[in-house]
């Protein structure tokens, strides 16, 4: 019975300074043996410089301290009973880092968010009182060739007539739907005789660039890389070659600066410009419209409590300001491709444009013939699209779980990405080429149900249609925008569930199947999925 | 609307949250800011460039307010309680200046919405008050944390928020009383009912008509009133407290202790999706953005002496208690080379072996030197002082306590079985010969302690039964006569098996081979390895236990004679075995499990295992075993506030460990009896000092008395005669000779039979009440 280790151990519990779980992972023999992990750095952890938790160094507090080394006692005894107060530091940094967390935001969650990791890393360059580091990317301008870069361009026109595209990334390389949206876009110009030029921000960001250093894009002409180019010296190509723009069409902004775009368009002032709304960022930067990445937030006034608390509310007071510059400065066409999306867009963004439209990326050709088509059991539910939170992954996995091991259903994840889980993985990588994959897929494997649960609103959803399109049956949620308001209009197709509770249970109470079978009954409808290229201007 | 705050630099963050949060409401509304610290302190250059174009109206430093003994005052309270203070003559301040309207605020409150009613309230209210708590629930986490903890011991209202409108007459009252009563007793002070500027409000009520309390939920919402508050968000992203108030402040308390995070995380443990957790990274992202990680460690500089060195509690409660100190040294945060100063002093004297505090213990009360007070004296004097002290008054070895052997014996029944524990090392061995010298026995430590401070009761000499030696077959003869006379029910040998080897077996075999010997036993394995410093804990092993399923048979093979005995111990025909340290068992439900097998084939009974509380302890039913026993001293009886180490005076100057009071364990169980959901048998000692085993390095119960010790037992018997069934009313004593840890009812020549007397005592009187 020795007391005084006794008496260590509770100097040590009483601390807050010992991690048992942070010894036990970083010690996986004291695991094995199960010891007490405490009683094992009283007794020899400290003699073998194990490190009693992330916050207390023992082999640094010793080697520092010489005069504790050499008493030869243990260091973290010495550091609660006097090192503290004598002002000693437990570690090199002198901080505690790992504190009982006051960052109590759910991690998992914003982590998703490519935002929130921006946000995070700005935030640690940025010290109180000093100005915040620039995080613009590096570009030696002097390897910027401004006269190389027009011959480029001159050697490969093709056409008498330009036009000007604008978005955050290189739409030839990247996948999504504003990507393809684009390429339709200019293919269809060029069908016109008219070529392309596309910018994008040399650095890539998750919001719009509020730095002050100077601003660079990436240059493509008729889908060639022509060159990097700083911002300021975009137009004068244009004057000083006699380029004829007809049209500017912006299709997203994130990582431009504001008054580039808008210096840009007042710079062809007589000229269409086509605002395409693919999604709510000029709502908000974290365009899903999640407070925190947590809740659908209805995109209150910036000024609310909501936006207070929220991640990305400090930021959407900037971003909101620079949106309004850029309505207030021009006359646009906004564009969204659903009623849903604009009504929503005209009463949440509280900008004004010159005229609206609505324009489907996709129509769906219904088939003539609905033969009824009674699934055997089990029935056949798939998630469809991007395994993340924000569409609603989270749910549907809560699903699979709660109805493991039911035979009347078997789930399906068809999707990019795979994910473990109660489901079978179908990998749907959509190419350029391949456009339409999910829905021959889903045809193929005669999905019944396919769940739709995005927690934020959807301007359009292209799973919605391939869904539709492949005969399934839909299910989804009061707030996934798009996907909800056909199914009001389309009250046969599928349901929507209250929340997540109400999802479940329809499928722990069999109503479901009940569901399925009626429409089945009644002919499951299946479509061809059309490009939409309906003529704007 | 005046708004003032009050700081160390440290909370600057908090407070610049604070105004910016509350401007942006209230952009006309004036904030103060009250920074008790030196602005010598402040040399972060940045942040010191920061402060002139802080959102705060005025910025003032405590050496700005008229205190009277300034450095003396400040001294004496703890960076909280400086806090707090404060906050009286500054509020006195602000209505000498004429100020009609005026809010005191915390820190680390947040606003998030209009705080307009406000102003409409202290026109017809001269005091706002903010309660802890508005309403109950009766979870008993809640009832513990927020109603006893917090609201009981520290306060009704939560002083983190004060209205007062100083042109309504009670106001002014207020604020006089309230300003005289922090000047002179702002102080944590629980055991005079003292809570800081905070518990004092709990006499408004009483004291003034004019007051408000203000009901509204959405007001000082914090973490000791979120079980009754939820938070919401509205359509149009407004925080709603219960669905329907506007949350209009936040208090962030314990950000920086953790206890704050903890208590959400307590709270959010079933409910993932709260808002709370969203506040809180909120707070948590604006204090880094305004210089937390800069400045939130800043240490204020009434927190040092002038050389740097900390201040400790002590340090302040000591200068507190003595108006000689106080007047000595009126400036007792300076450092001086010409006169001495109270670092200085504090260093040589050793004030707190003074006895000097608050509440001396009996104890040291009967031994206080002649004070030195404030006098250079230098250890080596305080050392003579002590021993001559030690000469003069320890010659007469018996206490007054001292009981002859009496003629009567136990003549009741006894309600409880009380069994005592029986340590077996009083013979040689031939392990102990090499291992500590040739006859060695426990009598070797035993007679080598020396006392380590005045009123230590060391050594411990044997009365009746003399320096035993166990090979004497009438010593045993005599010591259950002793035991039985007493009403002691049986033994618990301890047996020390080694994988096979025995050691110190002689004494049990005795036992067991003479059948005359009659008095119930049983077993406790002492399972730990024997080390150098008899505590089964250190590097350096003499002999060790192997834990295997082989051994765990051997073991019980080995114990069967004893099993078959007659006078085992049994309950419910089932033999008890306790087992001393179940942390040592690899694999404790395996070695249950290999018994009890063994047991019920050879029909000795399913054993009845207990496990001893001792190391590394929880429910013994989740580990195959049937209970536990309390291991006193280990596990809850060596708790922090039964402590009294720094009221001793100490006089060998290399002592290192901790003294305990005796009074204050007694107390401790009668105060807190605890139940377990799991059988527990309990446990009481006479008396507990191992000094002889680790000499200046022993720990002590301090105080332990005849008295004190009957009261203990008897508490534990009567809360064993209502928990348990009457075939297993037994409790237990630590121990029946238990020399070297002063353990021991065996008569000794300071008590005689006074620990035996008051056993009998305790089984006579119990039953009487019992029966009358």
């Amino acid at each position: 019975m020795l007391l005084k280790n006794l008496y260590h151990y509770f100097l040590i519990v009483r601390s807050g300074l010992f991690d048992r779980e942070f010894y036990l992972k970083n010690n996986p023999d004291v695991r094995a043996v199960d010891a007490d992990p405490i009683l094992h750095y009283i007794k020899w952890g400290w003699k073998e410089n194990r490190d009693p938790s992330s916050n207390f160094d023992t082999s640094w507090y010793l080697e520092t301290y010489e005069d504790i080394k050499n008493a030869g006692i243990n260091p973290l005894i010495h550091f609660i009973k006097l090192g503290q107060s004598e002002g000693r530091i437990p570690n090199p940094t002198g901080k505690e880092k790992d504190k009982k967390s006051n960052d109590v935001i759910n991690k998992d969650l914003s982590l998703n968010n490519p935002l929130a990791q921006q946000l995070k890393i700005q935030s640690e360059s940025k010290s109180y009182g000093k100005k915040s580091r620039s995080n613009q990317a590096y570009i030696d301008e002097s390897l910027l060739d401004i006269d190389k870069l027009i011959d480029k361009i001159n050697k490969n026109r093709l056409f008498d007539k330009y036009m000007i595209t604008i978005s955050h990334d290189n739409y030839l390389k990247e996948v999504g739907g504003v990507q393809v949206k684009l390429l339709d876009r200019i293919t269809q110009f060029k069908q016109n005789q008219m070529g392309d030029f596309h910018i994008y921000p040399t650095q890539r960001l998750f919001s719009l660039n509020h730095g002050d250093s100077p601003f660079f894009i990436d240059l493509l002409m008729d889908g060639n890389y022509i060159g990097t180019i700083n911002s300021n010296d975009f137009v004068d190509i244009f004057s000083s070659q006699k380029i004829e723009i007809s049209q500017i069409e912006i299709h997203h902004t994130m990582g431009f600066k504001m008054d580039f775009i808008i210096e840009l368009l007042q710079h062809f002032e007589s000229h269409t410009k086509l605002f395409w709304a693919h999604d709510f960022f000029s709502i908000c930067p974290n365009y899903f419209l999640m407070r925190n990445d947590r809740e659908y937030c209805n995109a209150p006034d910036v000024d609310s409590n909501a936006c207070r608390i929220c991640l990305y509310g400090e930021l959407r007071h900037k971003h909101t300001n620079e949106f309004k510059h850029l309505f207030d400065s021009i006359n646009m066409h906004v564009i969204t491709p659903s009623e849903f999306a604009l009504d929503f867009w005209k009463e949440k963004s509280g900008l004004k444009a010159e005229q609206y439209s609505v324009v489907p990326h996709t129509v769906l050709n219904w088939k003539e013939q609905n033969i009824p088509i009674i699934s055997q059991k089990p029935i056949k539910i798939a998630y469809v699209g991007h395994p993340i939170y924000q569409k609603g992954w989270h749910t549907f996995k809560k699903l699979t779980e709660t109805q493991n091991n039911n035979p009347d259903y078997r789930f399906f994840q068809f999707s990019n990405i795979e994910q473990k889980g109660n489901f079978e993985f179908i990998e749907i990588a959509v190419t350029k080429s391949n456009r339409f994959l999910m829905k021959e897929e889903l045809s193929h494997h005669q999905i019944d149900i396919a769940i739709l649960w995005s927690l934020c609103p959807e301007t359009f959803s292209f799973t919605l249609y391939e869904s539709l399109a492949a005969g399934c049956y839909i299910i989804t949620n009061p707030y996934s925008g798009n996907i909800q308001n056909f199914l009001i209009d389309n009250p046969q197709r599928g349901l929507i569930a209250e929340n997540e509770e109400a999802l479940i249970q329809l499928f722990s109470s069999g109503k479901i199947i009940e569901a399925v079978k009626n429409y089945q009954n009644n002919g499951r409808p299946t479509a061809d999925f059309v490009i939409n290229n309906e003529k704007i201007v | 609307m005046r708004i003032f705050t009050s700081i160390t630099l440290n909370y600057l963050p908090k407070a610049r949250i604070l105004a910016r949060t509350l401007k942006d409401f209230h952009p006309d509304w004036e904030i103060d800011l009250l920074i008790n610290d030196q602005s010598s302190n402040f040399e972060p250059e940045n942040s010191k460039l920061l402060l002139d174009e802080e959102l705060f109206d005025r910025i003032i430093w405590i050496d700005q307010l008229e205190i009277p003994e300034r450095e003396s005052w400040i001294f004496k309270h703890t960076i909280v309680e400086l806090c707090t203070a404060v906050k009286g003559i500054y509020l006195q301040q602000l209505i000498n200046e004429g100020i009609k309207k005026i809010l005191y605020i915390d820190p680390d409150i947040a606003v998030f919405n209009d705080l307009s009613p406000l102003t409409d309230l202290l026109n017809n209210h001269a005091i706002l008050l903010t309660p802890h708590l508005l309403d109950f629930t009766d979870n008993k986490r809640s009832i513990q944390d927020n109603e006893i903890a917090g609201t009981l011991r520290h306060g009704i209202f939560n002083l983190g928020f004060l209205g007062i409108n100083a042109e309504r007459i009670e106001g002014k009252k207020f604020a006089g009383w309230w300003e005289k009563r922090l000047l002179d007793y702002c102080y944590a002070d629980y055991d005079k009912g003292l809570f800081t500027d905070q518990k004092w409000c709990d006499l408004i009520p009483s004291f003034f008509n004019d007051y408000f309390i203000i009901r509204d939920p959405g007001y000082d919402v914090a973490s000791w009133n979120l079980d009754c508050r939820e938070l919401s968000l509205n359509n149009d992203g407004m925080l709603l407290v219960n669905e329907k108030y506007p949350l209009r402040f936040y208090h962030f308390t314990g950000y920086d202790s953790g206890a704050g995070a903890n208590a959400i995380d307590e709270f959010t443990k079933n409910n993932e999706k709260t808002i709370i957790n969203e506040i809180w990274g909120w707070y948590h992202r604006e204090l880094i953005a305004n210089g937390h990680n800069e400045i939130g460690n800043f240490q204020s500089a009434y927190s040092k002496f002038e050389n740097g060195k900390m201040i400790t509690n002590d340090m302040r409660r000591v200068y507190k208690n003595r108006p000689d100190l106080q007047s000595k040294f009126d400036q007792p945060f300076n450092i001086s080379n010409r006169h001495i100063d109270y670092y200085t002093w504090w260093q040589t004297n050793d004030p707190l072996a003074e006895g000097l505090d608050s509440k001396p213990e009996e104890m040291i009360n009967h031994h206080i030197l002649p004070s030195a007070q404030g006098e250079h004296v230098d250890f080596t004097q305080r050392q003579a002082q002590v021993y001559t002290y030690l000469l003069n008054n320890e010659k007469d070895n018996r206490s007054k306590d001292y009981k002859e052997l009496t003629v009567e014996s136990i003549d009741v029944d006894k309600l409880v079985k009380l069994i005592a524990f029986y340590l077996p090392q009083y013979h040689p061995i031939p392990e102990n010969d090499e291992w500590w010298g040739k006859g060695f026995t426990e009598w070797t430590n035993v007679t080598r302690a020396v006392p380590q401070f005045p009123g230590h009761y060391q050594p411990h000499l044997p009365g009746e039964l003399g320096f035993y030696d166990l090979r004497i077959k009438d010593v045993q003869h005599r010591q259950i006569e002793l035991a039985k006379q007493y009403g002691i029910h049986g033994f618990s040998f301890y047996y020390y098996w080694f994988a096979g080897k025995k050691l110190l077996a002689l004494p049990i075999n005795q036992f067991q081979e003479n059948r005359d010997m009659d008095f119930p036993f049983c077993l406790v394995w002492a399972n730990e390895n024997w080390t150098r410093r008899w505590d089964g804990l250190e590097n350096e092993i003499l002999i060790s236990q192997i834990h295997t399923p082989e051994m765990d048979r051997d073991f019980i093979k080995d114990i069967e004679i004893y099993l078959q005995d007659e006078r085992y111990i049994r309950i419910n025909d089932r033999p008890i075995i306790i087992v001393y340290r179940l942390d040592s068992l690899p694999n404790p439900n395996r070695t249950a499990h290999i018994w009890r097998d063994y047991c019920i084939s050879r029909h000795l009974g399913n054993p009845y295992l207990i496990a001893a509380q001792t190391f590394g302890f929880d429910d013994p039913r989740s580990v195959g075993f049937d209970a536990a026993v309390q291991f006193p001293p280990h596990n809850q009886f060596q708790d922090e506030r039964l402590r009294i180490t720094s009221k001793a005076n100490i006089a060998n100057p290399e002592y290192s460990s901790q003294i305990y009071s005796y009074a204050r364990v007694v107390e401790h169980i009668q105060t807190f009896p605890k139940t377990p959901p799991y059988p527990l048998f309990k446990t009481a000692f006479p008396a507990w000092d191992n000094e002889p085993r680790r000499p200046g390095r022993g720990t002590v119960y301090a105080g332990s008395s005849p008295l004190l010790y009957k009261q203990w037992l008897r508490t534990i018997s009567e809360w064993t005669l209502e928990h348990h069934s009457e075939k297993s009313r037994f409790v237990f004593i630590n121990a029946w000779n238990e020399w070297a840890e002063g353990a021991h009812l065996e008569p000794d020549q300071k008590y005689g039979y006074a620990y035996l007397q008051a056993t009998m005592d305790m089984l006579k009187s119990m039953f009487i009440d019992k029966n009358t």
